[in-house]
């Protein structure tokens, strides 16, 4: 089931165009680049971020494809679609969440010793690919606390070894901050602004006049409502768009849906967390209780890295975890609804619908995406965004090819695909 | 119906959604037919249907295989804003509907503003 989920969704990202925003840059600036050692030393020395793989990455597929880099980046992305869905059922985060995925499958299989050093090196490629890498550290130390062991004691003491080493490289000998308050907007609260109750967002400037003497509570805000969105799906992003709905009188069907579906699985997580817990001091743990804790754990973990800001896809490992939580407790409802108890058989029916609902929104999610990034490509402006590129003949080169590329793949416009029929019970936008 | 039974029928159900969401995933991936362009239709809309609806992309491919700018195209009625000619070049349906981003890169594609054109404007 899981392998044609991924196949379908594969299908329509390989029909999608490339994403314009985050991608385009880094693209032009690996064309730029003279070669891979030059692409990963450049990177070393940034600010803000510490991310030279993320970049060398992107370098080798364009080299490795300079004809056409979309089918190159595309296959990629399929690729890690499916082996997400195969280990356990877009873009550098999609890659952090499969190899955590795949560390925490090495830890719980059976003791090997090549497991330890193949667990490092997925530390280091990840870390060293965007900070969220660090997490799959932080997934080897939570699996061999709860007892999966694939991985050896010496593994983990060398995973925080490498931990450690990343810090204090990052932080002392390159001094490379954190991403400072004005770099990105981010959502807080509901701000009452004229007409309504609609400034869901801080822009930059605002965010460093209000927290530019003491971040602290701006970071703790980002934290408690990655964690709590991840689990009720409410707040998005840190703003609380549903509450808004409501105060506006507005609310559509397809946020209740969301709620209802997030809270019925999270009670049902949390109805298991504190028997868990308590399995786990008396350690008599068994593989469903792991799967919880191990949800909790990283979702706290994941809010926790991203103090600085918060959005769907830096939660991506985290949520990837409380999947496999969820996975763990609806079986265990399954084997009750088994047993004749109506109250799980009907609470896993109303599970099953609701979230095969938001999984069904995921395909319309992907086609609108797709005609919104089409569009992006067909108007942006090189010259105007960024000149330096546009100047120099082979990034506007590579620009023109990928702008042909990704404005002729066909994308339908929404008056034209089945969105019309669904879209009051689907997030689209 | 006895217990286990309506307990089964229970547990088919739950079943049910997300089994059908799989083998839609499944037919999409493997291409059968007709569910790849039920869900995801091959665009037909011409250069001007495509401009009156906002579709930059559309309108962009098409002016790149060489498709006219300057000629006047029939609009479906699905697609043609209300009280407007039942023909219309790109530009014009771009301005009629208010598509000033499209109309720019009309522009920018060579297409000739007109008389006609600026007339369809103000509608």
């Amino acid at each position: 089931m899981a392998a044609s989920l991924a196949l379908g969704l594969s299908w329509c990202i390989a029909k999608s165009p490339l994403t314009l925003y985050d991608g385009l840059g880094p693209i032009l600036d690996a064309r730029r680049s003279p070669g891979l050692d030059s692409t990963f030393y450049g990177a070393l020395y940034s600010s803000g971020y510490w991310r030279p793989l993320r970049l060398t990455q992107i370098k080798a597929v364009v080299d490795a494809s300079p004809a056409d880099p979309v089918f190159a980046f595309k296959t990629i992305h399929v690729a890690l679609v499916l082996a997400m869905f195969v280990l356990f059922a877009v873009n550098h985060f999609l890659e952090i969440v499969t190899l955590t995925v795949a560390v925490a499958a090495l830890a719980r299989g059976a003791p090997r010793w090549w497991k330890d050093g193949v667990a490092t090196l997925l530390l280091v490629i990840g870390a060293l690919t965007i900070e969220s890498g660090l997490l799959i550290g932080v997934a080897a130390i939570a699996c061999w606390l709860v007892g999966w062991r694939g991985i050896s004691w010496r593994g983990v003491a060398a995973i925080v070894v490498v931990l450690a080493a990343y810090l204090w490289v990052r932080f002392v000998v390159l001094e490379i901050p954190s991403p400072g308050l004005d770099e990105r907007a981010t959502g807080w609260w509901l701000a009452r602004l004229e007409p309504g109750w609609w400034l869901a967002r801080l822009e930059p400037d605002e965010i460093v006049r209000r927290f530019g003497d003491n971040p602290l509570p701006f970071y703790v805000y980002n934290i408690i409502t990655g964690f709590a969105g991840a689990l009720l799906s409410e707040p998005r992003s840190g703003t609380f768009w549903f509450v808004g709905r409501v105060l506006k009188d507005d609310v559509r069907p397809w946020m209740l849906i969301q709620i209802a579906s997030s809270v019925l699985v999270t009670s049902v997580m949390l109805a298991a967390l504190l028997p868990a817990l308590v399995r786990w001091r008396r350690r008599t743990l068994d593989d469903r209780d792991r799967f919880v804790l191990l949800a909790f754990g990283m979702l706290a973990a994941n809010a926790a890295l991203s103090f600085g800001y918060v959005k769907d896809e830096v939660l991506s490992v985290g949520v990837a975890f409380y999947a496999g939580g969820a996975f763990a407790v609806l079986a265990a409802l399954g084997e009750r609804a088994a047993s004749r108890a109506a109250g799980a058989a009907a609470l896993l029916v109303c599970t099953s619908v609701l979230w095969t609902t938001r999984a069904v929104d995921t395909f319309f999610s992907l086609e609108r995406s797709a005609y919104n990034v089409a569009n992006d490509w067909a108007v942006y402006s090189l010259a105007k965004e960024l000149p330096r590129d546009w100047e120099y003949e082979p990034t506007r080169r590579l620009f023109l090819e990928l702008q042909r590329r990704n404005v002729s793949r066909e994308v339908p416009h929404p008056a034209f695909t089945k969105e019309r029929y669904v879209d009051e019970y689907l997030e689209l936008d | 119906m006895s217990t286990s039974s309506s307990t089964s029928l229970t547990l088919g159900i739950a079943a049910a959604p997300p089994l059908a969401l799989a083998t839609f995933g499944l037919l999409l991936a493997v291409g059968m037919p007709p569910l790849p362009e039920w869900f995801w239709p091959t665009p037909t809309t011409n250069i001007a249907e495509a401009a009156a609806l906002g579709d930059a992309a559309r309108v962009r491919a098409l002016a790149a295989d060489g498709v006219p700018l300057d000629v006047p195209l029939p609009l479906r009625d699905e697609v043609r804003p209300n009280g407007a000619p039942s023909s219309m070049t790109p530009l014009e349906a771009a301005k009629w509907r208010g598509h000033d981003e499209l109309v720019q890169l009309l522009l920018e594609l060579g297409a000739k503003p007109s008389e006609d054109a600026a007339t369809a404007a103000a509608p």
